[in-house]
């Protein structure tokens, strides 16, 4: 397990040889300029950092030879199904968890996930599935922790599609519960998904999403099925 | 001498750095006038890859639109059998290699690409658009040699956007650009 704080011990390191490589006077012309620094993010461990081997980063094989291609089944069937899939496997009991081994199913080896900022911080996240499973299991537990039910079930009440070709983006209204029956949410909000085709079925690249607050409320026209 | 005193700028430039982003929270993010608003950041994504013949994509401008994680996807090639996943640097080496492919064939690389319709939903921090695009060889041709659509997804931090994630898919005569996508 890495730190929060040793992995931005190792990026500030990073963005020091970076910087030390930009200010070289030596620098031979055509060689690789480092990025300009940027605004700090916190990146999933498991995210290969810029530069790393091209096979690292996001090797999607077809259906056929996917491990993962039985796994699967329908869910990549259609925007339809890979939606549905994404909401009933984050969605939970008491005392259960979501179902990483289905979630996984759905997205790219390279997918993303990036939850809010959180209020006070000036970081935001950058997730991929393990990242993700460390971030949602800690929500749980601090829910657990305030005598909340530790269950979710997350449901869409709207969504706003556009595709094209092998890309849809899909602007996903949710609302989250602690049980089924409860009358209302806990939360609201809107999952921005990107999806791509591969010939065989769909996949999500990226879900970024925002919650509802108070001086954010959903707009009307995402609030409608 | 001059080694040691580039040496010595090498530290410098390191411990100041160190110091900057040791304390993030603190200290004030790079200010980036592209990253603005969601017109600026995407105007600068079209600005940044549009080249004329003989040079490339300002690179350094583009990092700077994309989160350092970001990501771009291009349509999967007929023969591959996997998407490919770019961040910037490997974008970059895309390009410079179709670059180099076209210039053994003795054609142009020059590459304009605007925006000709841009659909763009937004809540909170989070924005996606769906921008159809048009590229060109020259400036002054008539006809685009491609169009498409990208697909954008962008976050605000608070101080300013980033693009976190582009994929597109490029236009075919049986995959035509919905009328819905085509004005602006």
């Amino acid at each position: 397990m890495i730190s929060k704080a040793a992995l931005a011990t190792g990026g500030v390191l990073l963005a020091a040889a970076a910087s030390a490589q930009f200010s070289a006077p030596t620098r031979p012309p055509g060689a690789p300029v480092a990025p300009p620094p940027v605004h700090p993010v916190f990146v999933s461990p498991s995210i290969p950092p810029p530069g790393e081997p091209f096979e690292r980063r996001t090797p999607t094989p077809l259906a056929a030879g996917n491990p993962q291609a039985a796994a699967v089944g329908a869910d990549g069937s259609s925007v339809d199904r890979i939606i549905a899939a994404l909401y009933e496997s984050v969605s939970h009991g008491p005392e259960y968890e979501p179902n990483w081994k289905r979630m996984r199913s759905l997205f790219l080896s390279a997918g993303r996930l990036i939850p809010p900022k959180r209020p006070g911080t000036e970081d935001f996240t950058v997730l991929d599935l393990d990242g993700f499973q460390d971030f949602f299991t800690k929500g749980t537990e601090a829910a657990k922790q305030r005598g909340q039910s530790g269950a979710f079930f997350e449901n869409e009440v709207a969504r706003t599609l556009d595709c094209f070709g092998n890309v849809c983006q899909a602007f996903s209204t949710y609302a989250s519960r602690r049980a089924p029956s409860d009358p209302q949410p806990f939360a609201r909000g809107i999952n921005s998904i990107q999806l791509v085709n591969d010939g065989q079925r769909w996949w999500i690249a990226s879900v970024a999403w925002d919650t509802e607050r108070t001086d954010n409320s959903i707009p009307a026209r995402y609030d409608k099925k | 001498m001059k080694t040691t005193l580039s040496a010595a700028v090498l530290l410098l430039a390191a411990a100041v750095t160190l110091a900057q982003t040791s304390v993030p929270r603190s200290a004030p993010p790079p200010t980036n006038p592209d990253g603005a608003s969601v017109d600026a950041i995407l105007n600068a994504l079209y600005e940044s890859v549009s080249h004329p013949d003989g040079a490339e994509p300002n690179w350094s401008r583009m990092r700077g639109i994309f989160l350092p994680v970001g990501m771009l996807i291009p349509p999967k090639r007929a023969n591959e059998d996997m998407f490919t996943v770019l961040d910037v640097d490997q974008f970059r080496e895309r390009v410079q290699k179709a670059q180099a492919a076209a210039k053994q064939k003795g054609e142009p690389f020059g590459f304009f690409e605007k925006e000709v319709a841009r659909k763009l939903d937004c809540f909170g921090n989070v924005c996606q658009a769906f921008s159809t695009y048009e590229a060109r060889k020259a400036q002054a041709d008539e006809k685009p040699f491609v169009r498409g659509i990208n697909s954008i997804q962008m976050l605000n931090d608070g101080q300013r956007w980033w693009v976190a994630s582009v994929v597109w898919d490029t236009e075919r005569p049986n995959n035509p650009i919905p009328a819905q996508y085509e004005k602006k």
